[in-house]
């Protein structure tokens, strides 16, 4: 009896596992919506620039001079308005001295037989330079002593050094703009430098007939221009490779201005009453947002943050080729109230969390038209860190900013036409204490 | 043989399979409720309850525990709905019923019982229109519930004479519901959307019944609850105050005919004091709940005798779909199987649920249901 209510036992409960290991199909709603509950209420409000915008100001010449990654080198003509640019490469300390391991006292350098500048070309993104980017066959370089008496952030009396004194210059076709490429330079410039203990900072320009634009890369691009030059002191010889480099006579050097690029000629600054992003120099425009608590740091959930912005058609430069709107997050306290420094402390919001990605506008800064930059995962961001840690801030900038001359004009809080200025339409969800039926 | 029962109730309370289920007529309002039935009663179409020491329906009944033991009861529903979109199916598992006794002495049974007043436990999934401004984007939003309203029972059942018993329980109601909706919606400027909420229930009630075995081959039972105030709560704040509903019921076993047992019940629920637990508006009634069964001696099963049971209910379900009322007809049918000679039996049920018609949506449902009763 026994056995069998042993038996009779280990089926019920084999059976009984079957039952309980079962899973059920997830939910179809094939009768919704009849017996769903609908429960959220959703909302739509637009705030307006009055209401939205703490700030919103053009940050001329940001980035600052000097942090581009990249040196655009160009002199071109593009639906009638002209570009030059030039790029400034300092070497301010040079070996001036000869040591060998002989145990003799370092020697003052006396001559020099070969010098030269190598500058590393930027491979653009089609793989090569083609005839949009360098219009005839062959391209010169050309070197100028561009030393000038002057404080470091006295462009202007460097951009006067340009086209007066060559001390260099090579052509290059145009299928060999790739890797490094070396230019020569007068050895008596640069030994009487050496010898005097002078410094030398050097303009790079490029010639074309048709026009040219060639980017070569900088010291915070990772691979900056160097000056490579053969020395001789009494009977030793000597091969010298530096890099960019610079000091200052008052202070502590600025590291970024040993290379930089500098508008020799090109359009206008941007008039005051709009937002500008990119150009050369570029701007870039910030925004502080003051959005009312009771959407933001409450338990309204904001399911969709459209900033609006009205985009007023730009000619100069026009193209068919379209650039990029680009927003970044500003990662600094409310205590950084200047923004300028505050957009220095910009990240791009992925860097935080890929979900935080605000998607790019990619348009023609030629066009009239409204630009959506989608800010709701920005919200969100910025609801969890809570108001006193970050400051609501933004900065929009061209995605080709200091490389390309067009730029992003956009109508500010102050916006002569209301229906022009910024606006901030928020898609919400109020706390709905959903539960009971 | 109490070792190896023990091991096999423990690995069916573990193996706990998610619930689910979508837009229904039977889980509106505050839930479905199973009714509080064992196993047995369920295939004797709720007929033998008022008379069952495995139900936790009358107090009085727990007398006819005998001795100290144990009662599990699990039951998986498999349900479809029909609609004119389509049709849906899905497995909602429930342990409706865990009850354990003592005896003390012979005129004295003492019953803990928890059971499922009402099962909140469903998932709806729909796609829906997101408008803003001139815009419109569209999403998809799951909203799951999880949760119940529980009945512990303390129940005391004491001899007046050997036929005749009372009884009386005191009931805590209680028991939590965790909701959750996510929207997710295609356009990606629309961030996913998830909010959480837990409700929780605190309630009281008092029951009493008697059962009577005027002769050896009939007993009659009756019982009725009196509900106290039920509260809900979301975190620690009151948000809905209404009264535990109310019932009563009659039942009657024969046993007169050899190897057959018929019996037959009539159960009266006051749901509508549950009314203002919910929003205004929520579609609650009072309901009937009558059915009735038989049980004969069946065949041998590993050479023990199986009873066979068949059984019939009619009632109303307590919640309404816009004003109508949502009838549940079943047709039951189950067996048992005693254990160690008698003393332990697990009772194995299979209940056809038809829940009518509303608004061009049907639904059927297939319960399946097994009991584990131990007395050492």
């Amino acid at each position: 009896m026994l056995t069998r209510s042993w038996r009779a036992l280990a089926a019920v409960a084999g059976v009984t596992l079957v039952l309980a290991g079962c899973q059920e199909d997830l939910a179809g709603g094939a009768a919704c919506p009849a017996l769903c509950p609908d429960t959220l209420t959703v909302r739509d409000t637009v705030l307006l620039a009055s209401e939205v915008l703490e700030r919103d100001i053009t940050l001329l010449g940001s980035p600052a001079i000097g942090t581009e990654a990249q040196l655009l080198v160009a002199d071109y003509v593009q639906s009638g308005d002209r570009l030059r640019t030039g790029a400034v490469i300092r070497f301010d300390s040079l070996q001036r001295v000869l040591t060998d391991t002989t145990g003799k006292p370092p020697r003052p350098i006396t001559s020099i037989d070969t010098a030269s500048v190598h500058i590393n070309i930027v491979t653009p993104a089609s793989g090569s330079y083609d005839s949009t980017l360098v219009r005839d066959s062959a391209v010169t370089f050309v070197l100028y002593d561009v030393n000038a008496d002057a404080g470091d952030f006295d462009t202007a009396a460097v951009r006067e050094r340009f086209g007066v004194t060559q001390v260099g210059s090579r052509t290059v076709t145009r299928d060999s703009l790739t890797g490094t490429i070396a230019i020569p330079i007068d050895t008596g410039f640069l030994a009487s430098h050496v010898r005097d203990g002078e410094r030398v900072r050097l303009g790079l320009e490029v010639q074309s007939d048709n026009g040219a634009q060639v980017r070569i890369f900088s010291a915070e691009g990772g691979s900056p221009a160097s000056l490579q030059y053969v020395a001789h002191a009494d009977t030793s010889r000597l091969s010298a490779a530096l890099s960019v480099n610079t000091r200052s006579s008052n202070g502590p050097p600025i590291r970024s201005l040993a290379d930089y690029v500098l508008l020799l000629e090109g359009a206008a600054p941007p008039p005051a009453d709009v937002l500008a992003a990119g150009g050369i120099p570029s701007s870039r425009i910030f925004i502080r947002f003051d959005i009312p608590p009771s959407l933001i740091d409450s338990s309204t959930t904001i399911v969709r943050a459209n900033l609006e912005m009205h985009q007023q058609g730009n000619d100069l430069y026009s193209s068919d080729d379209t650039v990029a709107l680009v927003t970044r997050l500003v990662r600094a306290t409310k205590a950084v109230d200047d923004p300028a420094q505050a957009a220095v402390l910009s990240v791009d919001p992925i860097a935080i969390s890929q979900s935080f990605a605000v998607p790019e506008v990619r348009v023609s800064p030629s066009e009239t038209r409204v630009d959506t930059i989608p800010l709701a995962h920005i919200l969100l961001f910025w609801k969890s860190e809570g108001p006193e840690t970050m400051q609501r801030s933004i900065v929009l900038q061209s995605s080709s900013q200091g490389l390309d001359p067009r730029r992003f004009y956009l109508y500010s809080s102050d916006a002569a036409d209301e229906s022009l200025r910024p606006k901030l339409r928020i898609t919400y969800i109020p706390r709905s204490g959903f539960g009971l039926p | 043989m109490r070792h190896s029962l023990a091991i096999a109730l423990l690995l069916s309370a573990a193996i706990s399979a998610r619930a689910a289920a979508q837009g229904t007529l039977s889980t509106q309002g505050f839930g479905y409720p199973p009714g509080q039935l064992s196993t047995r009663a369920t295939s004797l179409g709720g007929g033998l309850a008022e008379t069952d020491p495995l139900s936790p329906v009358n107090p009085a009944a727990i007398s006819d525990w005998v001795a100290s033991g144990l009662y599990l009861q699990y039951s998986p529903e498999y349900r479809s709905v029909e609609s004119g979109a389509g049709s849906d199916n899905t497995m909602t598992v429930r342990f409706p019923v865990l009850m354990g006794a003592v005896t003390a002495g012979d005129r004295v049974v003492i019953g803990l019982s928890t059971s499922t007043l009402l099962d909140r436990t469903w998932e709806t999934s729909r796609i829906g229109y997101t408008h803003a401004g001139a815009d419109s984007a569209q999403f998809v939003e799951d909203f799951t519930s999880s949760g119940a309203i529980n009945d512990i029972r303390l129940g005391v059942a004491f001899a007046i004479t050997p036929s005749l018993w009372i009884g009386a329980g005191g009931h805590v109601f209680s028991g939590d519901d965790r909701l959750k909706i996510r929207r997710v919606s295609a356009d990606t400027t629309f961030t996913p959307f998830l909010q959480q909420s837990r409700l929780s229930y605190s309630g009281t009630g008092l029951s009493g019944g008697v059962t009577w075995r005027p002769s050896p081959a009939l007993v009659l039972g009756a019982s009725g609850r009196v509900g106290g105030d039920i509260t809900t709560f979301r975190n620690d704040t009151s948000i809905s105050k209404a009264t535990v509903p109310s019932r009563w019921g009659v039942g009657a076993s024969f046993t007169g005919v050899s190897g057959l047992l018929v019996t037959a019940r009539a159960d009266w629920e006051g749901w509508s004091s549950l009314g203002d637990l919910g929003r205004p508006g929520l579609g609650v009634t009072d309901a009937w709940d009558i059915g009735g069964g038989v049980e004969v001696n069946g065949p041998l099963f590993f050479g023990l005798m199986l009873p066979l049971r068949a059984g019939y209910r009619h009632r109303t379900l307590p919640f309404t779909v816009s004003g109508a009322e949502i009838v549940e007809n079943s047709f039951s049918f189950g067996a048992g199987i005693p254990i160690s000679g008698g003393r332990s039996r697990i009772d194995l049920g299979v209940e056809r649920a038809d829940r009518g018609s509303i608004s061009g949506i049907s639904e059927k449902a297939w319960i399946l249901s097994a009991g584990f009763m131990v007395r050492p």
